[in-house]
């Protein structure tokens, strides 16, 4: 078997052009489930009533669904009702207008909010409850004891962790091929379309995957020293 | 003068409190004295509202509160008007130690920050922690960081301090430098209510001794009256248990 190197290179070269797709892809989600995570998170964390216990459900059955079919899904729903719903608001909008990409934000989103609202809740929970108890006692409000005690140390403890749905959700993002959104693991796969060396699209491919882990851990290492250094937080 | 009516709580079908009163004047130092799981905690809990009661009243100053019908802005007001210093300190981890102390005062009392930490840097002095500043509460002993939490208390001048078992999770070569800060505290005329093991502080820090037991009041008196012509049989079977360690 012959390994075509140029080609390798080559390939690698015009996954690269895609990589600011396959970060997006990866870190808008991340930002967006984070949001609604930790409101999930707050909801479920004071029992808000009804909400909690939808919230229960949406995170028990989104965990249990892949990730494929989310975004399959998603593309059907949208598909099916963008187009509708913008003649029914007389936008000008059509769905063959809109960016691909964000249903692929869209539905990686959906897979990773309810992993990323168990992150936030099991850091609200190791809240010491004493320390709650303290805010209140020096006469902070609901909302300031949540700004003031909660979040600045549910933030530090959920950071560290959230590196792997990072990891997931980039490693995630190699399924949007199926949503025609153009990626690094397809921009490779373009090259290779005219020569069939697809062995060498992917190895390319895997080494781009590779490094970006790579420096996604390297980040983390570094903020776990700086946390430990500083050691502003010790739950004791 | 603060008077506490009737206030009972339930857990379940446990009743804890069965109907406690108690009147204090400005300045008083009342100690509370009982065996584990007799309710003091849970007392002092509800009068800042950290357990809700199930029926009776507060009166602080005029202010009157009914603790099963209070409303969120009445329970703020009341809370501003207390404070409480906890077993396990329960200082913010995220916070230095004046940071701890000033956090009050500038987040609910809404004082600009450069007056805020002048009294925070006076409470600091006080508790002998001025070089302590800026030490995170992982960076202090238990006692230090047991002072940093009175003086957290202090900061927001209360009508009254609740102290629970402040040196029982102290090592014993640190309780003596927090007793110590809280007796100072006393002689300013802060009043306060003490639920405390150490019999000794007790008898030499106390305006009224009050002896509770399956949460109700057995007996109160001076600290002379409570420890030394013991009236109930049960308070002297209560504090035969501590005539060794006195
Ligand atoms: N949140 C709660 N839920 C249910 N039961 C509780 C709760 N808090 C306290 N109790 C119960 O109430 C009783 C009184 O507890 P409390 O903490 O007030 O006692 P205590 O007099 O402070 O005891 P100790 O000296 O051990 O601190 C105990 O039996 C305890 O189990
Ligand atoms: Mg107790």
């Amino acid at each position: 078997m012959d390994f075509d190197f140029a080609f390798m290179f080559e390939a690698f070269l015009a996954a690269l052009h895609y990589l600011p797709t396959t970060l997006l892809l990866g870190f808008l989600p991340l930002v967006f489930g984070s949001i609604i995570g930790l409101g999930i998170a707050l909801i479920r964390h004071y029992k808000i009533p009804i909400l909690s216990v939808l919230f229960k459900w949406f995170v028990t059955i989104f965990k249990a669904i892949p990730v494929v079919l989310i975004l399959l899904v998603s593309y059907l729903v949208f598909s099916d009702s963008v187009d509708k719903i913008a003649d029914s608001l007389s936008w000008s909008i059509r769905f063959s207008d809109l960016d691909r990409r964000w249903i692929a934000i869209f539905a990686l989103t959906l897979y990773a909010t309810s992993g990323l609202s168990e992150i936030f809740r099991g850091a609200l929970a190791s809240i010491p409850k004493g320390q709650i108890d303290a805010a209140y006692s020096i006469g902070l409000t609901n909302i300031q004891v949540l700004r003031r005690v909660m979040i600045p140390q549910v933030i530090p403890l959920a950071l560290p962790l959230l590196n792997n749905t990072l990891i997931s959700l980039i490693k995630a993002s190699s399924l949007v091929s199926m949503v025609s959104v153009v990626d690094i693991l397809n921009g490779a796969l373009i090259e290779a379309n005219v020569n069939y060396r697809y062995l060498e699209a992917y190895i390319a491919v895997s080494l781009i995957y590779w490094a970006v882990c790579a420096a996604i851990e390297a980040v983390t290492a570094g903020y776990g020293k700086y946390a430990n250094k500083s050691r502003r937080r010790q739950f004791a | 003068m603060i008077e506490i009516k009737n206030i009972s709580k339930s857990f379940g079908k446990n009743n804890i409190l069965k109907g406690i009163d108690l009147s204090i004047n400005k300045g008083e130092v009342v100690v509370i004295l009982g065996p584990s799981g007799s309710g003091k905690s849970t007392f002092l809990r509800c009068l800042n509202f950290l357990e809700r009661a199930d029926a009776g009243e507060i009166s602080i100053d005029q202010t009157k509160v009914e603790f099963n019908k209070a409303k969120s802005k009445e329970i703020l007001a009341l809370r501003r008007k207390t404070a409480m210093v906890f077993q396990q300190y329960d200082l913010f981890h995220h916070k230095s130690a004046i940071e701890n102390i000033v956090e009050g005062l500038i987040i609910a009392r809404k004082i600009p920050k450069h007056k805020a930490y002048e009294i925070g840097m006076d409470l600091l002095d006080k508790v002998g922690l001025k070089e302590k500043r800026d030490a995170y509460p992982h960076q202090l002993s238990g006692g230090q960081q047991q002072r940093i939490g009175i003086a957290r208390a202090l900061a927001l001048t209360p009508e009254v301090i609740l102290f629970d078992e402040p040196t029982s999770a102290l090592d014993p070569e640190l309780v003596g430098e927090t007793l110590d800060v809280i007796k100072k505290v006393a002689q300013t005329g802060v009043t306060m209510i003490i639920v405390t093991h150490e019999m000794s502080f007790a008898y030499e820090i106390a305006d009224r001794v009050i002896f509770m037991e399956d949460g109700v009041v057995v007996e109160e008196g001076t600290p002379k009256e409570v420890f030394e012509q013991t009236r109930e049989e049960r308070t002297k079977q209560f504090l035969a248990r501590f005539a060794y360690a006195r």
